[in-house]
């Protein structure tokens, strides 16, 4: 009994809650003050019980607020009577540890006192009292502890209670914000569908297009509904007041005759309002039909154009872009104000809502087995098939069997035809190209009868159905979606991640390794194919300067990432980076290898103006290398590995790497233009 | 009996604006109780107190959110010169729609 510690909390700590929960509490107090003055305030004008209803839950959300006052009060009360009983406490050990030495001081001098005196006997009641001062200071302090368990045990119920009448209005189990949020929406009902169905009924009015308005007036009067554009349930009810036939009005009287950079913030607003609610709208048959009746007749030329304009934004629900986007491929020649000019082509919208639902988008191609090499092979004057390649790339990454087709047939399509990919396509089918990345791998390795390699050494990691690329189609594939910057980055990022999953298979097994040997070599032929890609893009006359500082910096940042993944001796062979490179050796710190790629790749070519570009790099990379990591952190997921390299270099040799670089050279050695 | 239209949308923003004020101090209310210590020791109120922090903040900050909804809801219904109920019309310089 000679310790006596301190209860085990803090009173300053106590005190440090309970002052955040009043600070709370006069927060609280002020809002449930102002709601409830809202809500008490008379309104005689409300015409209908709606305006009513709505300062109802006004009010009633000020009653939330002082329910949740009053809980805090209660248990700030509770906090602040247990910090007390916490002070009280301390003080009485403090006590009880003075009345301790002093009995001990007593104790020794009456020990002395018997030692001095001749043939001293000890002191009769010496022992009694020494004993009895212990036991006063034992009874003294279990009261202390008694007392405050007393407090604490009070602290604990309130607090309890507190809890428990906040969750036992939410569910009978434990309190959840979905739960809260499901108890609100019952509780406040009037911000729901009631108010929706207003603003419709007030937008159907204004944008009536009997009403004689310029477009500009009307995009402004569409802006005021932006809060409730992609409400379902007021798309749904704007769209039904106005009916099929004026919303076709409304889509083609706003399509200028001509492409006017000046108009662009307005046919934005304008189109994208109506894209939104035609998006958000649930859409029965008749509707519909409506809608695209006679839509491919010449006359309708207008009509066309507004509504590829509208499809441009939004998101696509599966039966209303699967009533529009065939009559809409049908009038495909239809491309745009003028052929002249590069602005309004329906099929861009087209795309671009069929992107949106990856799902309808399958459907679609699948509808038409020569839709694909249609689109594929069509000019994409506007947008440089953009839209095409991220709608391909959302439909592939579906992982189904029309998802795999459309992979299978665009990689085929692309190694046929190299030349012809335009610009806008090379994103989309490096995201295409990343998805299947197992099946890019495969690909990759020559598996053909009389080929060296008679089985595939590389596991799958993903799962069928699996996209079929042949070698050389597949090697043009990458190379013309590695011309991409984000094409070149999303391969990269999955590359990485899937030789990182499977080095960690491999890491468990002893002596050499087919698997590892392959990886390497396709590491070698990526490598090396995107130096090719890189080499095309500075021959093409309009990429700009800013397009190739991306391609630099990504370079990097994707040849930096690789390396984290496959710490492989043959990096060094990678950029051919020469003696100095190769005799670091092994262990080669990541940040040294970044510095000589940045040195070949980025800092010699761009030396000029070299402060401005390397700020203007510096964000660049990190803005790529932000997306890397989003990419593999999503593809380590659904591997469900995670990316060990400890000791994966002993199995890659740096000749497979170059080996690789060899073989992907001499595959496209037909396919690569000075 | 036909009723007169007396709401404006002056009385709609300023209703907005009390809304709102109500998001932001729930929000605050939230964030002070979210931010309080916790008490480290193993006693039966560092357990209860755990629990009621979690609750309080929770339903704090849900009801900071809906308010906040609300009150962009009732702004966006006072910018558009609408009220909240379709049979509700509005005067205030505003030509009157027929009430359906």
């Amino acid at each position: 009994m000679t310790d006596f510690p301190y209860p085990p909390d803090d009173p300053a700590e106590v005190g440090a809650i309970v002052a955040a929960l009043h600070t709370a509490a006069r927060s609280l107090a002020e809002a449930a003050r102002g709601l409830l003055a809202a809500a008490a305030r008379p309104h005689p004008g409300w015409q209908s019980g709606g305006g009513d209803a709505a300062l109802a839950e006004i009010g009633r959300l000020g009653a939330l607020c002082s329910r949740g006052l009053a809980v805090l009060h209660a248990s700030a009360g509770a906090l602040g009577r247990y910090q007390t009983a916490l002070l009280t406490a301390r003080s009485e050990v403090d006590g009880l540890r003075r009345q301790y030495d002093a009995a001990l001081l007593q104790r020794s001098r009456a020990v002395g006192e018997v030692e001095s005196r001749p043939g001293g006997a000890a002191h009769p009641g010496m022992q009694a009292q020494w004993t009895s001062a212990q036991a006063g200071i034992e009874r003294s302090r279990q009261a202390g502890a008694t007392d405050l368990a007393t407090v604490s045990g009070q602290t604990a119920r309130v607090l309890h209670e507190s809890t428990a009448s906040l969750a036992a209005r939410i569910t009978a189990g434990r309190l959840d914000a979905a739960a809260l949020t499901r108890l609100l929406a019952r509780q406040l009902p009037i911000w729901g569908e009631q108010v929706a169905q207003g603003q419709a009924q007030s937008a159907a009015r204004a944008l009536d297009p009997k009403r004689p308005l310029t477009p500009q007036e009307r995009a402004n009067i569409m802006r005021t509904y932006g809060t409730w554009q992609r409400d379902p349930v007021f798309a749904g009810a704007l769209l039904q007041l106005l009916g099929p036939a004026r919303f076709r009005t409304l889509l083609a009287d706003a399509v200028p005759p001509y492409f006017d950079p000046i108009m662009a913030p307005t046919l934005d607003g304008y189109y994208g309002f109506l894209g939104t609610v035609l998006g958000s709208a649930p859409l029965g048959t008749d509707w519909l039909a409506g809608l695209t009746d006679g839509l491919t007749e010449t006359p309708n030329h207008l009509l066309r154009i507004g509504l590829g304009l509208a499809l441009r934004h939004g998101t696509y629900r599966a039966d209303t872009i699967a009533a529009i986007a065939p009559p809409l491929y049908a009038a495909r020649g239809d491309t745009g104000v003028d052929v002249r000019l590069t602005f309004g082509d329906p099929l861009v919208g087209v795309m671009h809502a069929l992107g949106t639902n990856p799902a309808a988008a399958g459907q679609f191609l699948r509808q038409r087995s020569d839709r694909l090499s249609m689109l594929l092979s069509r000019v994409w004057r506007e947008d440089a098939g953009t839209a095409l390649g991220a709608m391909l790339a959302a439909a592939a990454a579906l992982h189904d069997d029309t998802g795999a087709g459309i992979a299978t047939d665009t990689v085929r399509w692309v190694g046929q035809h190299p030349d012809a990919v335009p610009e806008g396509f090379k994103a989309g089918l490096g995201r295409l190209l990343g998805e299947y990345i197992d099946d890019v791998n495969h690909g990759l390795i020559d598996l053909r009868p009389n080929s060296p390699t008679t089985e595939n050494p590389l596991p799958t990691l993903i799962g069928p159905p699996h996209a079929q690329f042949q070698q050389l189609d597949v090697a043009r594939a990458l190379y013309v979606a590695m011309q991409s910057a984000d094409g070149a980055a999303d391969i990269y990022a999955h590359q990485a991640v899937y030789a990182a999953a499977i080095i960690d298979r491999q890491l468990g097994e002893r002596g050499p390794s087919s698997t590892l040997a392959e990886i390497s070599l396709n590491y070698g032929r990526l490598s090396k194919i995107h130096e090719l890609a890189l080499t095309h893009d500075a021959t093409v006359a309009h990429a700009d300067e800013q397009e190739r500082l991306r391609n630099r910096t990504t370079w990097v940042t994707m040849a930096t990432m690789a390396a984290g993944a496959i710490p492989i001796p043959g990096l060094m062979q990678l950029g051919r980076l020469g003696a100095t490179a190769v005799g670091l050796g092994k262990g080669i710190g990541l940040s040294r290898i970044s510095q000589l790629l940045k040195e070949k790749y980025y800092a010699t070519p761009l030396e000029k103006d070299a402060a401005r570009r390397n700020e203007e790099a510096q964000k660049l990379t990190e803005a790529e290398e932000h997306a890397t990591r989003r990419y593999v952190a999503a593809l380590a997921k659904r591997l469900g590995s995670s990316s060990s390299d400890v000791d994966a270099d002993r199995w890659i040799s740096s000749q497979s790497v170059g080996a690789g670089r060899d073989n992907a050279e001499l595959l496209l050695g037909g396919a690569v233009r000075p | 009996m036909p009723q007169t239209i007396t709401v404006t949308p002056d009385a709609m923003r300023e209703l907005a604006r009390t809304v709102a004020d109500c998001g932001r101090a729930a929000g605050h209310a939230a964030a002070a109780v979210r931010s309080a210590p916790r008490l480290g020791s193993s006693s039966e109120v560092a357990g209860a107190l755990g629990s009621f922090q979690e609750a309080v903040s929770t339903v704090l900050a849900v009801v900071g959110d809906d308010a906040s909804m609300c009150a962009h809801k009732v702004s966006a219904a006072a910018d558009s010169w609408v009220v909240l109920d379709r049979q509700v019309a509005i005067v205030s310089g505003a030509p009157q729609p027929s009430a359906s």
